[in-house]
């Protein structure tokens, strides 16, 4: 079972094309605002933005069906709008309000939709890749076709707990997708600084799980890649590995200076391989014009300044909620 | 139409801040993405960099400038097309939600949800009850059993709980009732 | 979820606490944790430092988790098996050196016992004895001698670290005026502190004399057996703070 690297030039109907255009722009004008609010004071604590990684859980979420879960890291805003959460309950919650998805309890790291099958948000580097192969846990047990979406970083895929969990994951089958998302940076930290392995996609194979590295500023060749992956986990066939190169263009939080990189490092990126600009190139050689992707442009910005409209009206949690929610009555 | 730019939090703590370096001039145009200004924060100094297209229209604080609160009009961008001419003065700092303070002190400090205190010192089953001598260990392989039998979804896993029969054999017998899909031994981790 | 012993659930404590204990609260009520984490806990016999520690403490600090220490069979019964239907995670706390000991357990269909119910071995007038798990063994052995000194001892077990059933602690305490709690586990930020401090906080008025506390000694556990046992708190010890408190 040889790890392969997906190469293949993939195409799609200009649609499709438009969707995935649409979910990653909202991402990102999601996120320019988020940055916008945190400036102004009203969304406080650590808060990572997502810009530069939008073509990973947009290509990835085209291959979900319903009932597959997923669960990442803090760096998590991108992924719960991909997955069909609100824009308005994820921006209330990260300014603290009660119209957040967590009632303004859990913050830009914590949030979570049981509708949406999204498990959080978890803050600790690392801890939710068990929590993931529990989730699959789950749905091995009941017997479904299921498949869990299990996020990381390329600084996680060095904990210890990564293989614990690999390694149970393959010893029972459990059909969960593990995605490193490596955008080369642990905080300030690059891979080459922090491993002399860098091929996060190959370390699998000592626990016999294939994996595969793929260009993660290419959206149709993180779906193409997703369709692989989600084929072998609902067939029975246990974990799959992908390893998915990105970049992201902003500091790891928002206090950081990036000064472990070079400003050119960072527009070089942006300008030859930003993933909407390449789908943008795509949609205006299927025939799409460009009033109509100014028009989408336009809608997307109606409904990220709505959603911060709503994060700013929304009311701070009742003192009362201090005391709910810690146990549920049996 | 015009946009104010203000003097933004760069960090969880951060009050105010120091202008250091305009590295845009009135007039300039600029698009999303572009480094606009340097600003030193209590950590470090950090890059500012514009969220919309558009021109420089008036830049309001000069490099330099210490002490600049956050939320202070430092700049205004404008439309192509627009003038600069027709900028407004300034709008106060916008007000950032403040914590309420509880108006007058507690009188007692409270830091748990509050509880109804009630003694109940009724007998956990009733007085002529048959009684079996049991040791602790039988006592919980039964309730495990007991609930594993009444609910499907109950299952048990960890390391040595199945063939071994648990390391101090509390899960004695659990898997030659129960089947390996509920008994799960776990490798050690 | 078994722990083949509470020592080694170390490993895992960041799920246990930042994810199991949390989750319900980071959600904001959406979803929780159904998780019973069991397994011994604290010295067993000869295995030393790593192998020999009271979690009660740790754990029952913890606010989204609900935490057991049972003492006799009847109660481990019925307690785990409330544990199992408890939609939250519950931290279970058993011993291995119980496990061999007998006790009566009723012979019913489906015995349960609610969590925050504290159970009263033995009633008494003259000090309230509050303990848990395997604690309760020198502390009901105390009561005996106690008793044939014509010192009247009444004997709490709280079963249940959190919720803690304090008003049943309290009711005591007013009655006796005195007070001795025992634990296994260090001294320092135990649960007898926190117990200490709730019964001052509700009964200050009524107590004739401070609250004391029998623990576990402020060290790691030692292998050798006399340092073992010295290293653990035990009936004398009782016996002594109970004298203390009655001033006899």
């Amino acid at each position: 079972m040889a790890a392969r690297r997906a190469t293949k030039k993939q195409a799609a109907p200009k649609e499709e094309l438009l969707k995935y255009y649409k979910d990653m722009l909202l991402i990102r004008r999601f996120e320019e605002k988020a940055g916008q609010l945190y400036g102004m004071g009203l969304i406080g604590g650590f808060c990572h933005l997502y810009i530069g990684q939008e073509a990973v859980v947009v290509g990835l979420e085209s291959v979900a069906i319903e009932g597959d879960k997923r669960i990442t890291t803090y760096r998590d805003h991108g992924h719960m709008l991909a997955c069909g959460m609100d824009a308005n309950g994820v921006m209330a919650e990260l300014t603290g309000r009660i119209g957040g998805y967590s009632k303004g309890k859990g913050g830009s790291m914590h949030m979570f939709s049981k509708e949406r099958d999204f498990y959080g948000g978890h803050g600790i580097v690392g801890a939710n890749v068990p929590l993931g192969a529990g989730l699959a846990f789950s749905d091995m047990y009941k017997g479904n076709k299921n498949v869990t979406f299990t996020y990381f970083g390329d600084g996680a895929a060095n904990q210890g707990q990564v293989y614990e969990t690999y390694n149970m994951a393959e010893l029972w089958k459990l059909p969960v997708i593990f995605v490193i998302e490596n955008n080369q940076y642990a905080m300030g930290t690059s891979v080459k600084r922090a491993t002399k392995s860098s091929s996060f996609w190959e370390r699998g194979t000592a626990f016999s799980i294939p994996g595969e590295q793929v260009d993660g500023m290419d959206v149709l060749a993180v779906r193409a890649a997703g369709q692989k992956a989600v084929k072998h986990c609902r067939a029975g066939k246990g974990p799959y590995i992908l390893e998915i190169m990105t970049y992201r263009y902003r500091g790891h939080s928002m206090s950081d200076p990036a000064k472990y990189r070079t400003r050119d490092e960072v527009q070089k990126i942006r300008e030859e391989r930003d993933a909407i600009e390449q789908v943008r190139g795509r949609l205006l050689d299927a025939g799409a014009t460009e009033a109509e992707l100014k028009a989408i442009d336009k809608d997307i910005k109606d409904v990220v300044n709505a959603a911060a409209e709503f994060a700013k009206e929304s009311p701070e949690p009742d003192p009362s909620e201090l005391w709910t929610d810690i146990t549920v009555s049996a | 139409m015009a946009t104010e730019i203000l003097m933004p939090a760069l960090s969880p703590t951060m009050e105010e801040g120091t202008l250091a370096k305009w590295l845009v001039k009135e007039g300039d145009t600029v698009s999303a993405g572009d480094i606009m200004a340097e600003i030193e924060t209590d950590k470090a100094t950090m890059e500012f960099e514009a969220v919309d297209d558009g021109i420089v229209g008036r830049i309001l604080v000069a490099e330099g400038t210490e002490s600049v609160k956050v939320n202070t009009p430092i700049a205004v961008i404008i439309e192509d097309g627009e003038s600069a001419d027709e900028i407004e003065a300034p709008a106060a700092p916008m007000a950032v939600p403040a914590v309420e303070e509880p108006a007058s002190a507690p009188e007692a400090v409270a830091y748990a949800a509050p509880v109804q205190p009630a003694v109940d010192r009724s007998p956990d089953y009733p007085a002529g009850t048959e009684m079996v001598s049991t040791t602790v260990r039988d006592a919980l392989r039964d309730a495990i059993a007991e609930e594993m039998r009444a609910d499907e979804t109950v299952f048990i896993m960890g390391e040595e709980v199945a063939e071994y029969q648990g390391a101090y054999k509390i899960t004695q017998g659990i898997l030659e009732e129960f089947g390996a899909r509920r008994v799960i031994d776990t490798p050690i981790t | 979820m078994e722990f083949m012993t509470w020592n080694f659930a170390m490993q895992a404590i960041d799920q246990i606490i930042n994810s199991a204990a949390k989750t319900l609260y980071m959600s904001g009520g959406q979803m929780g944790s159904p998780i019973v984490f069991r397994g011994p806990n604290g010295a067993a016999a000869r295995v030393a430092a790593q192998h020999s520690q009271d979690y009660a403490a740790w754990y029952a600090s913890v606010p989204g988790l609900k935490v057991v220490q049972p003492f006799s069979a009847a109660d481990a019964k019925g307690l785990l098996k409330t544990a199992i239907r408890d939609p939250n995670p519950v931290v279970f706390l058993e011993n291995e050196i119980l496990y061999g000991r007998a006790f009566d357990v009723p012979k019913l269909d489906d015995f349960t016992i609610p969590f925050g119910k504290a159970r009263v071995w033995r009633e008494g007038t003259d000090v309230t004895l509050v303990s848990w798990g395997i604690g309760m063994s020198h502390t009901l052995e105390a009561a005996d001698e106690l008793a044939k000194d014509g010192v009247s001892a009444e004997v709490i077990d709280l079963r249940t670290l959190r919720p803690l059933d304090m008003a049943t602690v309290i009711e005591s305490v007013k009655k006796t005026n005195r007070c001795v709690t025992v634990e296994e586990a260090w001294p320092v930020a135990s649960l007898s502190d926190h117990i200490g401090s709730e019964i001052m906080r509700e009964a200050f008025d009524h107590l004739d004399a401070p609250v004391l506390k029998c623990t576990g000694k402020d060290v790691p556990m030692p292998y050798a057996a006399n340092l073992e046992k010295l290293a653990l708190t035990s009936v004398k010890e009782v016996i002594d703070a109970v004298r203390a408190v009655t001033y006899r």
